[in-house]
């Protein structure tokens, strides 16, 4: 089974502990976390902010742990990320799960009940 | 080596870029505008395009646009004038592939060209990848089937809540104006403007509470024949000219451009483009909001008539006063008709379109004829069928 995909890789702005902002890409996203592809320097200290559009609902400052990291051949960084905060990862399992009800004709492929 | 394209309004930023790029074993076709750039696109066949942000040039998402009209495959990345992380997921929004922040140098710019070129074909090995999400596979798959499960109960709950009863749209649906001799029509995102070219005019009307007349702009050196609106500002249509005009208590004028065509019928602002329809070369135009208001590209008009414009950021409506129809257009091929919609307010030969306005799901048309103005409310998204009633 193919798992359902959005149109783009959804852009994400990143603010880090120091105040510091970048940007990435979500690669993959489930109410709980992530995995966000950014460049370097991503720095040290666990917790960062994430804001993004899901369906035209906007997630904004969603407090996530940097769980682990890794370099990509081409100098990126893939980011693990666990979201903290519950109310944000509430209003995400029902956006997901609106456009998994949508979309439920495709997705179904393979899953029996 | 691979062949890159470089769009940058300063020489300086083409220099600079052009050798951070030879830097990397990369070969750069610079262009010092918007339109050399999409020129040459098809020619240069480049692997990635590089865009410098410059106050200069057009805004980011324009050219963004533009290029992926002509290359909609090539990685397109912008080096931005400052770190700014929200200008760079919205230009990522709007199609860009990365941004580079400054400063620009080789360091920054090699990750993402790599990843850049690296899209661009399928990747080969000997052995399967073992990607980090592998080893959440087991609970991502739990957690999917769980979601999903519950999806067929939750799914059906939305549905039926999507479906119940929606409040009918208070009438009256169309109203008679205090004045005469209504030219054009624009939605500001709280009230609708009507522009009156005999008392040169623009009036605005609250559409919550009646059309009650909220204020009026008197423009003494302007007989208006268009309005729309569009990035904070009114454009205007006057005497073969396009106004851009405040929306402030006076509508302060910002400035004048000559109109290219012959005879400016409607215009229309889809977020990012002025849209203008020439009703006697039949043509659609597309133009950038500079101060030329250069024309991006031009369609024939599928309106045999065409009589007003309206656009919002998926389509634009043209009303045909030929055939009294509105007609739904796609933004990116705008000579295809995907619905027709009867205007039977304009049957009555007496009276003619001038002005069209929506919010996105209604539709508002001002008419002028047999000595009165008339605005008209249309809901084309429950075929509900219009009434007419009093003011």
């Amino acid at each position: 089974m193919t798992s359902p995909r959005t149109g783009q890789f959804i852009p994400a702005e990143i603010e880090f502990p120091d105040g510091s902002a970048g940007w990435g890409r979500l690669i993959e996203l489930h109410p709980g976390g992530a995995l966000l592809l950014t460049r370097p320097p991503v720095p040290d200290g666990g917790e960062i902010f994430l804001s993004f559009e899901l369906e035209g609902s906007r997630i904004e400052k969603l407090r996530s742990r940097l769980a682990k990291r890794r370099h990509d051949p081409d100098g990126y960084l893939l980011c693990e990320i666990f979201f903290i905060e519950e109310s944000p990862r509430s209003e995400m399992r029902s956006i997901i799960l609106d456009m998994l009800a949508r979309d439920r004709g495709t997705m179904n492929d393979g899953i029996k009940f | 080596m691979p062949v890159t394209q470089i769009l940058a309004y300063s020489e300086r930023d083409r220099r600079e870029i052009a050798g951070i790029l030879a830097g990397l074993g990369c070969e750069s076709s610079p262009a010092a505008t918007l339109n050399n750039a999409t020129d040459v696109i098809e020619k240069v066949r480049p692997r990635v395009v590089f865009i410098a942000e410059d106050s200069a040039a057009p805004p980011c998402p324009v050219m963004i646009k533009e290029l992926m009209q002509f290359a909609p495959l090539v990685p397109l990345i912008v080096f931005l004038r400052e770190r700014d992380s929200a200008r760079a997921v919205e230009y990522m929004r709007s199609g860009a592939f990365d941004c580079i922040a400054p400063p620009w140098t080789a360091d920054a710019v090699r990750p993402v060209l790599r990843k850049a070129l690296n899209i661009s074909g399928t990747g080969l090995s000997l052995a399967r990848p073992r990607s980090q999400l592998r080893k959440k596979l087991p609970f991502i798959a739990v957690l999917t089937a769980l979601l999903l499960s519950g999806a067929f109960y939750l799914g059906r709950f939305h549905a039926r809540r999507k479906m119940a009863v929606v409040p009918a749209l208070p009438g009256p649906y169309s109203w008679n104006l205090p004045y005469s001799h209504p030219s054009g029509l624009a939605w500001d995102g709280k009230s609708l403007r009507v522009s009156d070219w005999y008392s040169q005019s623009v009036y605005e009307h609250d559409p919550v509470a009646g059309m009650r007349l909220l204020s009026v702009a008197h423009l003494p050196s302007a007989v208006p024949s268009g309005l729309t609106f569009g990035e904070g500002v009114f454009w205007m249509a006057v005497s073969g000219h396009i106004e851009k005009r405040m929306r402030d208590a006076k509508l302060t004028l910002l400035g004048r451009t000559r109109f290219q065509g012959e005879r400016l019928s409607g215009l229309c602002h889809d977020g990012l483009y002025l849209w203008t329809v020439d009703a006697k070369q039949g043509r659609l135009r597309r133009h950038l909001t500079d101060s030329e208001l250069t024309v991006t590209r031009t369609w024939q008009s599928p309106a045999a008539n065409p009589a007003a414009l309206a656009c919002g950021p998926a389509f634009l409506w043209l009303a045909d006063a030929s055939s009294r129809e509105l007609l739904t257009l796609p933004l990116d091929d705008p000579e295809t008709v995907l619905s027709r919609k009867s205007l039977p307010q304009y049957r009555d030969a007496g009276l003619k379109i001038t002005g069209l306005a929506s919010d996105g799901k209604r539709f508002w048309s001002s008419a002028e004829g047999k000595n009165k103005g008339m605005l008209f409310l249309h809901d084309f998204s429950k075929n509900r069928p219009v009434h007419t009633g009093g003011d």
